[in-house]
């Protein structure tokens, strides 16, 4: 990976709804690392991970990242 | 590389998983029986097949894993490349130096392991700690709440 990494607001929005890192990636089918690699933005989505998150979470993907 | 297939990390593991004792097993039990058989002084073809026959199951992982890294998420796709590229810098590097050594006469040519037998090995071996490493500093800056 180059440059700066995307940032999101993932840790905060998976609070709000009250989920561990694991029950994120386990409903994204993807692992705890991942999620956890998300959160500390060491770490871009691709457009279609990126799309799926925001769709679980209801928002808009403006509202989950931003560059 | 092709597009990944869509299934979950978690099956992807399983699938990968569930194909690699066997196949590490077979493996184990070809080198074993291979070398057994090798030792009735069989013809040179039946030698030149076992020969061939036992490095199937190692051919057989490399498939696995390529199938893993099609399968995987994204993130551990990274790590996996990384780890690869990491391994196989490593193992070559060491092959390339040992083969000078052995082209100026530094080391001697063992009759019985020729070097290129451990460029597999060492290389599954290089890009496993690789892979492990990255593993275990992404899960110490883990912050799971």
């Amino acid at each position: 990976m180059t440059g700066e990494a995307v940032k999101n607001r993932l840790k905060e929005l998976r609070a709000t709804k009250g989920w561990s890192q694991g029950d994120l990636a386990d409903q994204l089918g993807v692992s705890r690392q991942s999620i956890n690699a998300l959160e500390t933005e060491k770490f871009d989505p691709s457009l279609p991970l990126a799309f799926k998150i925001a769709r679980l979470f209801g928002r808009r993907i403006e509202d989950v990242f931003e560059g | 590389m092709a597009q990944a297939v869509q299934i979950t990390y978690r099956e992807a593991n399983r699938r990968y998983r569930r194909a690699y004792w066997p196949v590490i097993f077979v493996y184990a039990a070809a080198a074993i029986g291979g070398a057994l058989l090798v030792k009735q002084n069989p013809p040179m073809w039946a030698i030149a097949t076992i020969a061939v026959v036992t490095a199937l199951p190692v051919m057989a992982l490399f498939w696995l894993m390529r199938r893993l890294l099609n399968e995987t998420d994204e993130y551990t796709r990274k790590l996996h490349i990384d780890a690869l590229l990491t391994g196989g810098a490593i193992t070559f590097s060491l092959a390339v130096v040992w083969s000078f050594l052995e082209l100026y006469g530094v080391v001697a040519q063992d009759r019985y392991f020729p070097a290129t037998m451990f460029v597999a090995p060492a290389f599954l071996t290089f890009y496993g700690i690789s892979f492990s490493l990255a593993r275990s500093r992404n899960n110490e800056s883990a912050c799971e709440s």
